[in-house]
């Protein structure tokens, strides 16, 4: 068994239970995309179909009005073109590293994790703006 | 036992470039999970002063006729307090996947050990199908709001 690791020192092998546990992460990686991907076509559909006009609801017992059915076509399309680039990133590391494995490409799988990299960065520059952007509201009410 | 030696002549292994790429993913993953932990907080803060929060909503923009009654602005707020706190720990748990996932690669990485290379690929597929059912859930109430919406309306345009 050790004889395996003295083949490639330096190297980590990616061995049987490595392999199940990558095509099933890849498999809820693309899971997550088609699912990302379905919630932005309703939300086109959501913002093509929905109401025009901004209904005024007065809630019972407050005098603070809401403005519902207002359509934020700029915030949508922006969310959306987000979405899109971060799981575009988790689709060709997902799709990547399947068909290496499967193919036994050496190159192609270590390059899979290019994509898995870039989708965490994104996605961590996206929460920390939000982030800040909450603390900013939540600061500017109290 | 030889089956396992060839298998290792002709299977993949991480190289350099490989380890590289892992050791950065493995950072952003865990400068994700511990933002993750810090909105968990944040969201387990708001849903504790959430309360207090609507009571002094209510006395500075309404005059609110249930706020006569504590039981109602109470139990108000107590409900609000709990849904935020059961979201914060549905979020918790994939940010909890994700930080084992980074520091049980960065070990892999660092020791090359096949034990934790499993790990923390077991840990992201965990993070990663906790979210996927996350989604779909949400999406499935999504669809369902979204239709009932569309008959909602087309029930109003009818009358």
């Amino acid at each position: 068994m050790k004889s395996q690791s003295d083949l490639f020192s330096s190297e980590i092998k990616i061995d049987e239970t490595a392999k199940a546990y990558i095509h099933s992460l890849a498999s809820w990686a693309m899971v997550i995309v088609v699912v990302a991907v379905v919630g932005y076509v309703l939300n086109i559909l959501e913002l093509v179909i929905g109401s025009n006009e901004p209904a005024i609801i007065q809630s019972e017992g407050f005098t603070a009005s809401f403005l519902a059915g207002e359509k934020n076509v700029a915030g949508t399309v922006i969310t959306i073109l987000i979405g899109l680039v971060i799981n575009y990133f988790l689709y060709r590391f997902a799709s990547t590293v399947v068909s290496s494995i499967n193919g036994l490409d050496q190159e192609k799988f270590c390059s899979s994790f290019r994509n898995l990299r870039i989708y965490f960065a994104i996605t961590t520059i996206i929460m920390l703006l939000f982030l800040l952007i909450l603390l900013i509201a939540v600061s500017a009410l109290i | 036992m030889e089956q396992n030696q060839d298998s290792s002549l002709f299977g993949i292994n991480v190289d350099q470039t490989g380890k590289s790429h892992l050791a950065e993913a493995a950072k952003w993953a865990k400068f994700l999970s511990i933002m993750g932990f810090i909105f968990c907080g944040f969201i387990i803060l708001l849903g504790l002063f959430f309360g207090s929060f609507m009571s002094m909503f209510s006395s500075q923009y309404g005059n609110n006729p249930y706020s006569e009654l504590p039981a109602a602005s109470t139990g108000f707020g107590a409900a609000m307090a709990v849904l935020y706190i059961v979201i914060a720990l549905i979020y918790f748990f994939p940010c909890l996947f994700l930080f084992r996932f980074s520091t049980k690669m960065k070990a892999a990485l660092a020791s090359n050990d096949q034990e934790f290379l499993n790990a923390s690929f077991q840990n992201l597929k965990a993070s990663l199908r906790y979210v996927g059912i996350i989604m779909i859930v949400m999406l499935a109430f999504w669809a369902l709001a979204f239709i009932v919406g569309l008959l909602g309306v087309a029930t109003g345009s009818n009358m």
